[in-house]
């Protein structure tokens, strides 16, 4: 198990996309405090500083992330390289698993680069800002919230890449998932539930998605009943992709 | 004897049709088997049936006279159908990636497998810009990391140059003969794999039509006239006398071939009639290889 880690990871870090992706991300934390700082020329006086910057531009991670993803999984399956992988004797439980450490090592890089860019551009603008241990405290519990969610739902894209095994269609459905569930597939289940005759109750699917999490634990003080069914949602999406990817690739023969 | 592949009622049906069909394959340790077939003849899917890239519908596979294939097959290495490279990925650092993978602490294998495959002296150039030949043999190399006891070629000279055919043929006599590894080598140009199996297996419409060595192939296609006459047990007798014939044999079809003498069709034509036999036939025969293997396939020039 731990060799195919090692090798994966001495793959990642020779894929110029994962640096690309990474810098993209980086600079849109960068991006959006120079922005602010241009709308606002008095920002800093309500209350903007490295410390809170930091999240700037994590709305975007999530998309980098998944773009990133997307392309480096079923690249194995478009090279034909995952053959020399399970031909070899290697279970293909450890492949899987530690594509899944992959994504969640590319998440957590991702959203830390991201996080360290909005700080140190919040910092040159408006100073670091006032150290408090309980607004410290709560950002890195949100942070973690945060980075929770982002894992979980990237868990999902994994699972896809190894189903399709295309690029294209990998990038095209993880993507079509990432924007289209919000803003359609949500709205459409709780319409069709509230209205049709064998249901005709109101339900909001969108606390179902864990994409829907990412943006809530980016939110100041969410409440605690609604972390409690996003941390479970999210583990939940977590388990199952998982088990449905592993389960799909262990049966399924390779091309 | 010992084997490194056995495989028993080997089968594989794809929409209800079976892609292999009860094939028994018998590999012996330090053959070059070469498995031949006609496009779809079911030679990839046996490839990867052995080496776990597909699951049998039905049947058993032994490799190293166990049934404990993971652990079988942490001892082959494999190129199937294409070369499977990361292209954005120098030589070497396509190795590094199968060594890490395997676990293999030396790593001064990479360049010694570099050596062996002729790309030592590539540098850092990309997987992606070498030639057919260059991945081919890249894809070789890293099959050969761990030191694998078996390897499976799959199609490995298709679509190489003459010079680039040469370069794999002696790369593969190099490590069967200075390494010990069997290989087993599936291809379409049958006048190369002559050049070098030591066993056949032939498979046609997902069924082992034949399995035999290369001495076996070379009496099975000498060059003999063939005769098929009223009286086959006394032709080689009467040849025998009157021609001086030293190597006739009755063949199970009932025909007498004869192996000397090849130039004399002839004179055996006119002793078999002076002996009141009546010749139905009289040909001569075999010698090419390639019609023998495209027989056994079905007779289809498509192999």
């Amino acid at each position: 198990m731990l060799s195919v880690i090692k090798s994966d990871f001495y793959k990642l870090f020779r894929r110029k996309s994962f640096y690309i992706c990474g810098a993209v991300a980086g600079l849109f934390g960068i991006i959006l405090v120079v922005l602010i700082n241009s709308l606002y020329p008095d920002a800093k006086d309500y209350g903007y500083n490295g410390l809170n910057s930091v999240g700037a531009g994590l709305g975007q991670v999530t998309l980098l992330t998944t773009i990133f993803l997307s392309m480096f999984i079923p690249s194995e399956f478009a090279y034909g390289t995952i053959k020399n992988m399970a031909s070899r004797g290697i279970s293909r439980v450890s492949i899987y698993v530690s594509k899944l450490i992959m994504g969640i090592f590319t998440a957590v890089t991702y959203t830390l680069f991201t996080a360290l860019c909005g700080f140190v551009s919040g910092s040159i603008m408006w100073g670091v800002g006032e150290f408090k241990s309980d607004d410290f405290l709560e950002t890195l519990k949100l942070f973690g919230l945060f980075l929770l969610a982002q894992i979980c739902l990237e868990s999902v894209f994994i699972m896809v890449g190894f189903l399709i095994q295309h690029t294209g269609g990998t990038v095209a459905t993880n993507l079509g998932l990432l924007f289209i569930t919000d803003i359609l597939i949500t709205p459409i289940i709780n319409f069709v539930i509230k209205n049709w005759p064998l249901f005709g109750y109101t339900i909001k699917s969108e606390e179902y998605w864990a994409g829907n999490y990412v943006k809530v634990f980016m939110e100041v003080s969410p409440e605690q009943d609604i972390i409690n069914r996003g941390i479970l949602v999210c583990l939940t999406y977590l388990v199952i992709s998982t088990a449905v990817g592993i389960f799909t690739f262990c049966k399924r023969d390779i091309k | 004897m010992e084997y490194v592949l056995r495989t028993k009622d080997l089968t594989k049906i794809y929409s209800r049709k079976a892609a292999v069909n009860k094939v028994n394959l018998e590999i012996k340790k330090g053959d070059i088997y070469g498995f031949i077939g006609k496009n779809g003849a079911g030679k990839t899917t046996t490839i990867r049936m052995a080496v776990g890239l597909a699951k049998p519908t039905s049947g058993e596979i032994e490799l190293f006279e166990s049934k404990n294939l993971n652990k079988g097959r942490a001892k082959v290495g494999t190129v199937i159908e294409y070369p499977a490279l990361y292209p954005y990925m120098s030589a070497r650092q396509n190795l590094e990636t199968q060594r890490l993978l395997l676990n293999v602490k030396d790593k001064s294998v990479t360049d010694e497998i570099l050596e062996i495959v002729g790309l030592a002296d590539v540098g850092r150039k990309k997987a992606k810009d070498f030639s057919l030949g260059m991945k081919q043999r890249l894809a070789i190399a890293l099959s050969l990391i761990g030191d694998p006891e078996f390897l499976f070629l799959d199609e490995p000279i298709n679509g190489l140059d003459p010079m680039g055919i040469k370069e794999i043929r002696d790369l593969i006599l190099k490590l069967n003969k200075e390494r010990g590894i069997t290989i087993m080598i599936s291809s379409h140009i049958l006048g190369e794999l002559v050049k070098m199996a030591t066993c056949y297996g032939v498979i046609n419409n997902g069924e082992l039509v034949d399995q035999f060595d290369a001495d076996d192939l070379k009496n099975r296609v000498k060059t003999r006239i063939r005769i098929k006459a009223n009286d086959p047990d006394g032709v080689c007798q009467i040849l025998q006398n009157e021609i001086g014939v030293q190597d006739c044999t009755l063949e199970d079809d009932g025909s007498v071939s004869v192996f000397d003498h090849l130039d004399d069709s002839g004179k055996i034509n006119l002793a078999l009639s002076e002996h009141d036999i009546i010749v139905e036939y009289i040909n001569k025969e075999g010698g090419d290889y390639e019609d023998y293997f495209i027989k056994l396939m079905g007779g289809n020039k498509n192999a």
